[in-house]
């Protein structure tokens, strides 16, 4: 039997008062859920970021993986809960500026990102904060290829003609590196359609998913793709035959942000993570491992390393943004295109 | 010869995978370039593999219990009785398996949010949601070998029984049901296989930190095509075929399934 007399009522009562009064000095600690892609890229920020940087901090990271497209369906869905469940959602630029335009992130504050100053300026947004980043190139294998390209324009030489592979879910970019050889670019996809259809009599192959790709390339089934830079470290170092050359038409950018949805529970918290996030020793781990540039700026990685997935400042001067706008516009009609005429 | 063909065919995956899970590739491809067991110690490493498998041996438990505890009483009612909107009730039980899961998954997701902004209940990422998704799946499974083999269930046995003075829930405890038995050790299976597997749902339902391990193995792919995913194929083929063999010494499940 417990028996609340007027001496354990009045403790009770001011444990309450307290409890409640905290929040008014809270410091960023407890729980945050962070939506990530799982595999390598929640590792890495389990490792570098949530056992590291964080060790001490009093905060408690909780990985729930998952695609973006699912993560951005979920987040769609749950941006008028008062309380969603993520904290930090890691999402594409694209996606980061589809959710901000929803109003379902929110805009930063950007004094409790002390490391944001430090972000190469050309690449930050008021709604999210660039992760890593990478350049569009084209990988090819080296004893099939030769000489090695110099342009998008490379895949379409009837040298090749079965031997070129594209990606499903890399519709977007596929297009748009085809634009980028037929009078259009970033902000005009149109003149890309018909190339692409070039290509498709050419006997090109579509393969669902990236991994797909890689095995297509280890196995010499394909020789030439667009890819990121980034991949082909990865699949380099996996072994595969490929080497990277970076296109004549300029690097188009890929870019990993992280956004703080308008409805996490514990944003104190989130803010800590995207400054930690930025440190030196995770933003290293994914250029080592991953091959991602490094989005803070002071990041220096070793020499080779740098060769290999870093920028210059003369390319990163001719760097090729998304044009965000443009593309939320027009992907409907793009995946049209891709599915009804392309693939069909 | 056909027989033969066709069982090569169902026999094929099952020896890639376990083929290539020693090997020594860095990339899931053939040819062969050597052979290793370290994808095997590779995936011990994986914490999220281990984690997942338990999450997803314990949800898919709880979906199979759980989905038979709904599916024999109503099997149990569709063949003993005849009313108005029965086979409308079968074609319901069975409706998750004709809509595609991932439909299923983002729709219960939406539903859940909705009833959370109307309720209050923090429902969205409980584990209860979660779960009830995974039953969800298991129930036309239940009830599709549940009715079967009521269906050709001799009833004189029962009708004897009661005519003994056995009162009706005696019947159905002491009679009916050791009678179905192999039927729900089936359908227990089948439910058991369909949760262990599924991704479409988890990806929606699971709450934060909750991985099963379909979700753990699509995850690592994202950026891996190392055997390492051969291997745990292997190991869960393993503990399926162990399962199987462990629970065929009391039930005859290769009469049933």
């Amino acid at each position: 039997m417990i028996g609340i007399n007027r001496r354990n009522f009045g403790l009770l009562a001011g444990g309450f008062l307290a409890s409640t009064a905290m929040p008014a000095f809270a410091q960023a600690k407890g729980r945050i859920v962070v939506g990530t892609w799982g595999g390598d890229y929640q590792n890495l920020q389990q490792a570098h970021i949530a056992d590291a940087v964080l060790k001490d901090s009093g905060i408690q990271v909780i990985f729930d993986p998952a695609n973006d497209t699912v993560r951005k369906a979920k987040l769609l869905a749950e941006r008028r809960l008062p309380r969603g469940t993520m904290d930090i959602a890691c999402m594409t630029r694209q996606g980061s500026n589809e959710l901000f335009t929803q109003g379902a992130v929110e805009e930063l504050d950007e004094t409790k990102i002390p490391n944001l100053s430090k972000v190469l300026p050309f690449i930050r947004t008021k709604y999210s904060v660039p992760h890593i980043y990478t350049g569009r190139v084209i990988l090819y294998n080296p004893d099939q290829v030769s000489p090695a390209p110099t342009s998008y324009a490379d895949l379409w030489d009837p040298k090749y003609a079965g031997k070129i592979g594209v990606i499903d879910i890399q519709y977007q970019t596929t297009i748009e590196s085809a634009a980028m050889i037929s009078g259009g670019g970033p902000s005009n996809y149109e003149p890309g359609k018909a190339k692409l259809m070039e290509l498709k009599k050419q006997g090109v192959k579509v393969f669902a998913t990236n991994e797909a790709m890689a095995q297509a390339l280890k196995t010499g089934e394909i020789v030439m793709c667009i890819m990121w830079n980034a991949r082909g470290y990865m699949w380099q170092k996996a072994g595969i035959n490929i080497e990277i050359a970076i296109p004549k038409e300029g690097i188009a950018v890929y870019l990993s942000d992280m956004c703080v949805p308008k409805n996490a529970p514990n944003k104190e918290a989130a803010y800590a993570y995207l400054n930690a996030m930025l440190e030196e020793q995770p933003q290293v781990a994914f250029a080592e491992n991953m091959g991602y540039a490094p989005t803070n700026s002071e990041v220096t990685l070793p020499p080779e390393l740098a060769a290999r997935v870093d920028y210059t400042p003369e390319q990163r001067e001719k760097f090729i943004m998304p044009d965000l706008e443009y593309l939320l516009g027009v992907d409907s009609s793009l995946q049209d295109f891709w599915n009804k005429e392309f693939k069909a | 010869m056909i027989i033969f063909c066709g069982m090569s065919i169902m026999l094929l995956p099952l020896i890639l995978i376990l083929w290539l899970s020693v090997t020594s590739n860095e990339i899931l491809a053939l040819p062969v370039e050597g052979y290793s067991f370290r994808w095997f110690s590779e995936a011990f490493r994986q914490p999220q593999f281990l984690s997942g498998f338990l999450l997803s041996v314990t949800v898919a438990t709880f979906a199979t219990v759980a989905g038979l505890i709904v599916s024999v009483p109503a099997a149990l009612v569709i063949v003993r009785r005849r009313f108005w909107g029965r086979e409308a009730l079968i074609q319901l039980l069975m409706s998750p398996l004709t809509v595609p899961a991932i439909v299923i998954g983002a729709a219960l997701y939406i539903t859940v949010v909705e009833v959370e902004i109307a309720s209050g209940v923090p429902l969205v990422g409980s584990t209860a949601i979660f779960a009830a998704g995974h039953v969800l799946l298991t129930i036309p499974w239940c009830v599709r070998l549940l009715l079967a083999s009521m269906e050709g269930l001799n009833q004189s046995i029962e009708e004897a029984a009661a005519s003994l003075g056995a009162s009706p829930a005696s019947v159905i405890w002491r009679v009916t049901l050791p009678l179905i038995r192999p039927a729900m050790f089936a359908a227990g299976v089948f439910a058991f296989v369909v949760s262990f597997g599924n991704l479409e749902v988890s990806i929606f339902l699971s709450g934060p930190g909750q991985v099963t391990l379909p979700v753990a193995v699509m995850q690592y792919l994202e950026w891996k095509i190392d055997p390492t995913i051969a291997a745990v194929s292997v190991l869960q083929v393993l503990f399926v075929a162990v399962m199987l063999v462990i629970s065929d010494r009391f039930v005859n499940i290769s009469r049933m399934v």
